[in-house]
């Protein structure tokens, strides 16, 4: 959830409790990490949650800072800091979005590769290169499948990946990029038979988020009526009463549809409330959402800075309702899930579960080189104080899906094929509970 | 909030209707006052009562209309106020019932009113059937004290109820009147102290507020 207090703070005086920034731009790379990680140990929201360890990543960081002498030198160890934030709120961008992809992912080897539920890694999606849809892969570079993908360049990933799930997945999203130039030995099985391929790095994007499968969305509200007769709404993010009130209207506007699906995947947030009132349109009573609390400035401790309600809106949807959530649903797209998920007539459905990223982000750290590092300073917290959906040391945390579509080979290959299966999984059982 | 603060700088009470220096009194029989931006332009129907509408009053419930029915007792006025107010959707209705007094010793007055403020929504519900339902939806009520002198006014809110919450801020504030037959003009700041209630960022605040806003109300007597 960006945090609407600045705004409140440009209205309010005396306001010490903002996402504050600090500006280390014009500092060495060596000062800028000391200072930046001292700043992370006492201002990021969630290092006792997390149980993070800010001495190891000094240890780590600081003799590669200090060591940095070009300009590709402090590139890296500033990306070396966001694997320690488990945290999709935690954020790297340059001010030149061509600058972010880093050299050691700059290329694309060819291949969309996926974990399946019986523990196999293959090839789903091949526009280019020797390997076919369907090779389950055994080695990659010369070592074991599972030993290659945690040396792959996740450091790459500009974004906090909150849970093992997320992880594993950058883990094979980075394993599928490489240097300019390189090239990799990768063994795979075809229909039962071992076969040895070699992948040539080709150039494809110079977005980040694309290379690593991110997409943004780009429309608030989008509703149709599917061929099922079912309603169907995507969410793109929570935003004032723009979000509420163009829901409000898709669901009078399909108002004899026999069940809703509410896609939330790659919902990358907003604000709280939206939220909740959106929720307010599923419920028939009022009932408690989170208090959020920020950092306080001045005192460096969480201070509560407000309490947030469900409750029921001008217009109740109490009809079957499934809600599509995936890794990208994030934020207050999390906190919408959470809420629905506690409604009779509401299932949730998806790979995966949400981001596990909920907290009050919009804290900033201006780094050397035109860097700049996002991070949460407040939380969401539960009637009895305890942090909502932000994973914990063990990186468990968000939405699970009520309905989990497993990552079964056929299935994987039909959604990476095109085939939206979650949405067919979905529309299933809205048939078979308004039949 | 901003919502809120730009409400808290109309006027809509009794003790506004009519053109100073007939403050806090009705508008004498056939003569009407236009405020703006915000407030309550009023016609009187006759000596005691009057007919208005409250254009923009988004912390009760939107554009409003009503009749003031009014009466004199010695230094004493008063007035009673029951108006219904419809949210722009036109799917949510409130009854609103305001009890206003004023005392007035020379060019000085003294008003003090108590409003109540109850809400209706007509909910649309859709599950197995279409259906409306009437639903009660919550009880607002404030009170407001105003001094006025020749050339100021002073005015205190204190919101009893609040979204189910009591007295979680106030607002003061202080303006310079002028006035002459056929305008006023009140131009002033006010203040909003606690923890008041947003609807559209995040909800009920527990952290307090000190937000200062700018007041103006212009009202010209047709």
């Amino acid at each position: 959830m960006p945090s609407p207090i600045p705004l409140l703070c440009l209205l309010a005086a005396g306001c010490a409790v903002t996402p504050g920034t600090l500006d280390l731009s014009d500092e060495p790379i060596d000062e800028a990490v000391r200072l930046t990680l001292d700043h992370l140990e006492q201002a990021y929201a969630f290092t006792d949650h997390k149980r993070l360890d800010w001495d190891e990543v000094r240890h780590e960081l600081q003799p590669l800072a200090d060591a940095a002498r070009t300009d590709e030198e402090r590139d890296h160890v500033l990306r070396r800091l966001v694997p320690h934030l488990p945290d999709a709120h935690v954020q790297l961008f340059h001010d030149d979005p061509s600058h972010d992809l880093c050299p050691e992912a700059r290329h694309a080897l060819g291949p969309t590769l996926a974990d399946l539920d019986d523990g196999r890694v293959i090839v789903a999606h091949a526009p280019r290169g020797p390997l076919q849809v369907g090779d389950t892969v055994i080695t990659w570079a010369g070592l074991p499948v599972a030993e290659a993908r945690t040396r792959s360049p996740t450091w790459c990933f500009p974004l906090g990946a909150a849970t093992t799930e997320r992880r594993r997945q950058v883990e094979l999203r980075a394993l599928a990029r490489g240097p300019v130039g390189s090239e990799v030995e990768v063994e795979v099985t075809r229909d039962g038979v071992l076969h040895t391929e070699v992948l040539h790095a080709q150039a494809d994007t110079h977005d980040i988020r694309a290379a690593f499968g991110i997409e943004l969305p780009t429309t608030l509200v989008q509703s149709e009526r599917l061929p099922s007769r079912m309603a169907y709404i995507a969410l793109g993010w929570e935003e004032t009463y723009l979000a509420e009130t163009r829901v409000q209207r898709a669901l009078v506007a399909m108002r004899d549809a026999p069940g809703l699906v509410l896609d939330l995947r790659g919902n990358d947030g907003g604000m709280d409330m939206p939220a909740a009132n959106i929720a307010g349109m599923f419920s028939t009573h009022r009932f408690f959402y989170e208090t959020v609390t920020f950092l306080n400035h001045r005192t460096y401790e969480q201070e509560v800075i407000a309490e947030l309600w469900v409750e029921p809106q001008e217009l109740y949807w109490g009809r079957p309702t499934a809600v599509l959530v995936d890794a990208d649903t994030v934020s207050s797209g999390e906190g919408l899930t959470y809420l629905l998920k506690k409604m009779p007539q509401v299932q949730v459905f998806g790979f995966e579960g949400t981001a596990a990223s909920f907290g009050s982000t919009g804290s900033r750290v201006l780094l050397p080189g035109g860097w700049t590092l996002t991070f949460p300073g407040g939380r969401g917290l539960d009637r009895h104080g305890r942090i909502l959906l932000d994973s914990d040391h063990t990186l468990e945390g968000g939405n699970r899906p009520d309905q989990r579509v497993p990552s079964t080979e056929d299935l994987v290959l039909r959604h990476h094929a095109g085939d939206d299966v979650v949405l067919e999984t979905a529309v299933d059982w809205l048939q078979e509970v308004t039949r | 909030m901003i919502w809120l603060a730009v409400a808290l700088a109309a006027d809509p009470t009794a003790a506004g209707t009519a053109v100073r220096p007939h403050t806090a009194a009705l508008l004498p029989a056939g003569s009407a006052t236009v405020r703006w931006p915000l407030g309550r332009t009023a016609v009187g129907l006759t000596d005691r009562i009057g007919w208005f509408v409250t254009p923009f009053d988004p912390t009760i419930g939107g554009p409003r209309t009503g009749l003031e029915h009014g009466g004199r007792l010695g230094d004493i006025r008063w007035s009673t106020t029951p108006s219904v107010g419809l949210k722009g959707t036109g799917k949510r209705a409130s009854l609103r019932l305001e009890a206003t007094g004023t005392w007035t010793t020379g060019a000085h007055a003294l008003t003090a009113q108590l409003a109540v403020d109850a809400r209706w929504t007509r909910q649309l519900v859709i599950d197995e059937e279409l259906s409306h339902e009437l639903a009660y939806d919550r009880l607002q009520s404030h009170v407001l004290a105003l001094w006025d002198t020749p050339h100021s006014r002073l005015k205190l809110r204190l919101p009893i109820a609040d979204h189910g919450e009591g007295l979680r801020w106030a607002s003061a504030s202080a303006a310079w009147t002028h006035t002459t037959r056929r305008v006023h003009l009140a131009a002033g700041v006010g203040l909003l102290m606690g923890r008041p209630y947003d609807r559209y960022t995040l909800g009920h605040y527990q952290w307090w507020f000190w937000l200062p806003y700018p007041e103006l109300d212009l009202a010209v007597r047709l």
